[in-house]
């Protein structure tokens, strides 16, 4: 079976090499990483993946712009996508979910964790 | 003068002067007709004897000519003769002969005429017409020169042979003779002039006769036409006065008058006239008096609202009045003939009533009294009753008249007031109060025992005086009962209404509600007063609670920090307390009657804040709200309000009363506070995030087997670690300065020490990364903490080494401002720069030119907001001044306190 295909788009280096490395270790997924929205707004459209991880706080484009921009193009709008953020307050997601977004993970979360939200989010099967 | 008299004369004036005309005319006439006799007399026989002349003369020519053809006629010429002709001829000759003889005759003959006839002619000339002679010459000349010519044209006929010369010679006789004839035409036409004028005078004499004629004739007519008008002017306008007069009285003007003074038969004709208009005028007067006089007796009797009958003298009714028909039930057709006994008898009235009443009249007195009378329904009813007996000269009752009167609404009236009365006794005693009636005249008035009662006094203690009421009024009160009472009884109010305090026995006051009503005379003047009393005291003292209570609410309201706006049911504000005048910036008169909604709230606000209103309104319900008010000068201010409806004790909604908190600085508070805990949870997360995600991966054991990758997730984990602590350093740090944690050991400082301290320890950065430091020190006394400035000036100096380039320099320089008040370090380098709008921001926490400077820069975002901080707690201001692209100058500046400070140090 094909290997499911996730966008991750994280401004924070580090991270961004931990989680690449758990979805692909962890998972098994193949993975795509930038490190802002508008290489995230590109690489949706070129490589068309199954899911989008995208962090909120960025600089210059942040992720609800990038998640609203994603929606709004038609090569990238039917793309689940989860917001990966530090903002833990429930009025905050609240917002996130009004937004259209198919589900929240919070920062920080072990790895295991982290792929067994993103399964139960897309429903994917392990 | 008499009217026959004015027309006889005007006839006569009229008659002679038609007599003076007329012997004008005659005159004129008889002259004109003898002119014409003599001119006739005088022309004809001179025309006649002109004739005759003219004939003679005639005569003569054709004598001549007849002459001068028979001899031409003989002449015979020799060369052109026959034998026979000669033979012939000579009888010719012999005739020819004969008829010139009897020519010549003839000439003789006119020429004694014509000289008979030319010397009449010439004396008639001379008699008649003296100035004309000289047509009389020339037709003398003329006429004797054609004679003479006559005679030589014979005689040239005789001797000439030739028929050529004979006629020449007839030429020069027809040319005399047409001469002779214009010398007779000349006369004649003389003459005719000499006619024509005579008879244009005539004409002239005639036509002056005829105007003179027709001018007197003219002025008789208008004279006649003068007279005329004034005399019928005269006679008429007396008759048209009179006429007038007539006419105005017969429309009953009968004040009117002809009022003529003239002394002939129509003068006495009006004064007879005006004696009679007069006397009519005065019977119509005492006519009219008299009808008046029984129209309004009659309609007196028709009108009156007494019952009036009239009886003849053996009882029986002949007349009674509609209120008769009213009162008893029975009309004027149903009592003629019958009699009261019959119709009006009640029979419970005792027979002795009736016999005391007919005895009354019958001695010729007045009856009056009351009875039970019945009506023509046989219903009874009360009524007062006068008989009046009318007595003739013989001293006998001719008639009795009956006046009487339906006194049942009296009667019930009378019942009624006693009733009445009664309720108002009751009344008073229900109500508590007092009573007083005042008669003004005699200034005693009547107070009730309740009156007195009420001050403490019993029945007997208080007398009749005005002043009992007058002086138990407090003094400050007295003023306003006196001016209540006067305007009252001035008529200037309906009513006498006053609330006044009163002494009571023991010297306690009672506040007294005083009402009463005055009554006037015709004249206006105030005869009486009556009113009650009220003890008002409970009230006054809940009046007087209630108004301190509504006092200190209302000074709650103002003084309290809370917006306060009461509004009616239509939105219209009726209160608003100082702090909301306070806070929108408006006065009170800007906002009361004004609409709250649409005046006070934002645009986008008002209709669903004004829907909002009337929903809690229908639902009756108190409720927390919150929405923006507009101030004057147009901020927007958020308030949370607490709504309460105001209610009538019946719990009718008749407004809402809002009391608001000013939560603008809160709500502002709230959402920096969000923001902060926000940004604090995200720079802290992050990296817990990788320190996290990092051991839970190396944990799972998933990577033993690749050692690469172990160890880079090891070098992240680390490095988040190492960021992880430095935020929270400097978190704690900020706190610490911000919460006056940390006390600033302040000492005299001089800038040429501290300046190479910090160059020492920047250096061995600034070499690794090849940026040269430039440090100008200079001896500058400042009073701060040195460790602290040094902070300050590390952490500045790092980042501008940061944001340099390598091989650049950054300079840390030093400088008095202000007049030496003030000490401004500054750090200055050639980096990136920094864009105009973060020049503020940059000062702030987590706040950084680029978001990844955190992870490319190292650093939290932290630095400045410390440095601001640390600056800001020594009395300094710190800034930065920068060019994008070509870098930044970091200042700050402390006050430098030198003498105080070099004092304390001496």
């Amino acid at each position: 079976m094909k290997p499911k295909k996730i966008l991750i788009i994280e401004d924070e280096d580090g991270l961004r090499e931990i989680i690449q490395l758990t979805l692909e270790t962890v998972a098994g997924w193949e993975v795509v990483a930038v490190t802002s929205g508008s290489e995230g707004l590109a690489q949706a459209k070129a490589n068309r993946p199954d899911a989008i991880l995208l962090d909120v706080m960025m600089p210059n484009m942040d992720g609800i712009e990038t998640f609203q921009r994603l929606q709004s193009t038609a090569e990238t709008q039917d793309i689940p996508t989860i917001f990966l953020t530090a903002k833990a307050r429930s009025a905050e997601h609240q917002q996130f979910v009004n937004l259209g977004i198919l589900g929240v993970i919070t920062k920080p979360i072990k790895a295991l964790d982290l792929v067994q939200q993103i399964r139960k989010i897309l429903k994917w099967s392990e | 003068m008499k009217i026959k008299q004015k027309i006889v004369l005007s006839y006569l004036v009229i008659s002679l002067l038609w007599v003076i005309a007329g012997g004008i005319g005659i005159i004129t006439t008889e002259q004109v007709n003898r002119n014409f006799e003599q001119i006739a007399n005088q022309t004809i026989p001179v025309k006649n004897e002109l004739d005759i002349l003219e004939n003679s003369i005639n005569d003569i020519v054709r004598c001549t000519l007849e002459y001068v053809l028979l001899k031409e006629n003989s002449i015979l010429e020799p060369a052109n003769l026959s034998d026979n002709v000669i033979d012939n001829r000579t009888d010719q000759l012999a005739q020819i002969n004969r008829g010139m003889i009897k020519e010549s005759r003839e000439i003789d003959k006119s020429k004694h005429v014509y000289l008979k006839s030319i010397r009449n002619y010439q004396s008639l000339v001379k008699s008649y017409f003296p100035d004309e002679n000289n047509y009389v010459e020339a037709i003398q000349n003329t006429s004797h020169e054609v004679i003479e010519k006559s005679r030589q044209f014979i005689l040239a006929s005789q001797q000439q042979k030739s028929r050529s010369l004979i006629y020449e010679q007839q030429q020069e006789f027809d040319r005399i003779r047409k001469k002779f004839d214009a010398a007779i035409q000349l006369a004649t036409n003389h003459e005719h002039d000499e006619l024509t004028t005579r008879q244009a005078k005539m004409h002239s004499t005639l036509q002056y006769a005829v105007e003179s004629i027709l001018g007197v004739s003219l002025a008789n007519i208008i004279l006649a036409i003068i007279l005329g008008t004034l005399v019928s002017f005269s006679i008429s306008k007396p008759l048209q006065k009179l006429q007038v007069a007539a006419q105005a009285i017969g429309q009953g003007h009968l004040g009117i008058r002809a009022n003529l003074s003239t002394k002939d038969e129509l003068g006495a004709l009006a004064r007879a006239f005006d004696k009679m208009a007069a006397d009519l005028q005065q019977y119509i007067h005492d006519l009219q008096q008299e009808q008046e006089s029984r129209s309004l007796l009659a309609m007196a009797l028709e009108n009156v609202g007494d019952a009036i009958e009239i009886t003849d003298a053996v009882g029986h009714y002949i007349y009674v009045n509609p209120a008769f028909e009213r009162i008893t039930g029975y009309s004027q057709s149903d009592v003629l003939g019958q009699t009261p006994a019959a119709l009006l008898r009640n029979e419970q009235q005792s027979t002795g009533f009736y016999q005391d009443m007919a005895a009354t009249v019958a001695r010729k007195n007045i009856w009056h009294g009351f009875y039970v009378s019945k009506h023509k329904d046989g219903t009874l009813y009360d009524q007062e009753l006068t008989l009046s007996p009318i007595v003739n000269e013989q001293d006998q009752v001719t008639h009795v008249v009956a006046v009487k009167r339906d006194i049942t609404d009296r009667k019930r009236s009378e019942v009624a007031l006693q009733k009445s009365e009664e309720r108002l006794r009751l009344v008073l005693q229900g109500s508590n109060d007092g009573f007083w009636d005042w008669d003004v005249a005699t200034n005693e008035v009547f107070y009730s025992s309740r009156w007195k009662a009420m001050r403490g006094f019993s029945n007997d203690e208080i007398s009749s005086k005005l002043q009992e009421c007058v002086d138990r009024i407090h003094p400050e009160d007295v003023n306003l009962f006196q001016q209540a009472l006067q305007a009252h009884m001035e008529r200037r109010t309906d009513t006498f209404s006053v609330e006044y305090r009163s002494r009571c026995q023991d010297g306690s006051y009672i506040w007294i509600l005083d009402r009463g009503q005055a009554c006037w005379d015709s004249a206006g003047n105030c005869m009486r007063m009556v009113g009650s009393e009220t003890d008002i005291t409970r009230l006054k003292t809940i009046e007087a609670t209630l108004r301190e209570a509504e006092r200190r609410w209302l000074n709650l309201l103002d003084n309290v920090q809370l917006v306060v706006v009461g509004i009616d049911l239509v939105g219209r504000v009726e209160y608003v307390n100082a702090f909301f005048l306070e806070l929108s910036g408006y006065r009170r008169e800007e906002v009361i009657g004004k609409n709250w909604f649409e005046n006070f709230l934002p645009q986008q606000q008002q209709r669903q804040t004004q829907q909002y209103f009337l929903d809690i309104q229908a639902q009756n319900l108190d409720t927390y709200s919150q929405n923006q008010i507009l101030t004057k000068s147009g901020e927007e201010k958020m308030i949370a309000w607490n709504n309460t409806f105001l209610k009538t004790p019946q719990g009718e909604i008749i407004g809402m009363m809002s009391i608001g908190a000013d939560i603008t600085e809160r709500q502002a508070i709230e959402r920096m506070k969000d923001e902060f805990i926000s940004v604090v949870s995200h720079e802290l997360r992050t990296p817990l995030a990788s320190i996290q995600g990092a051991l839970s991966l190396l944990m799972s054991g998933l990577l033993d087997l690749q050692p690469d990758k172990v160890n880079r997730i090891i070098e992240i984990a680390s490095e988040s670690v190492d960021h992880l602590v430095i935020i929270i350093s400097d978190i704690l740090e900020l706190e610490k300065l911000n919460s006056d944690q940390m006390r600033l050991s302040k000492q005299l400082c001089n800038a040429a020490q501290l300046m190479p301290k910090v160059e020492n320890l920047i250096q061995v950065n600034a070499s690794r990364v090849g940026i040269t430091v430039a440090v100008t020190p200079r001896e500058i006394f400042f009073a701060a903490d040195p460790d602290r400035i040094l902070q300050v000036l590390t952490n500045l100096l790092s980042n501008a080494i940061k944001f340099s380039e390598p091989g650049s320099t950054v300079w840390l320089t030093v400088e008095l401002q202000n007049a030496g008040e003030d000490v401004v370090f500054e750090v200055k380098d050639r980096g990136r720069g920094i864009p105009v709008d973060n020049l503020d921001r940059i000062f702030q926490r987590f706040q950084q030119v680029e978001a990844s400077d955190s992870r490319q820069k190292g650093g939290t975002g932290l630095g400045l907001a410390i440095c601001r901080s640390i600056v800001e707690q020594h009395g300094g201001r710190i800034w930065v001044e920068s060019i994008l692209g070509k870098g930044s100058s970091f200042f700050f500046s402390l006050p430098t306190q030198i003498a105080e400070d070099r004092d304390q140090k001496t």
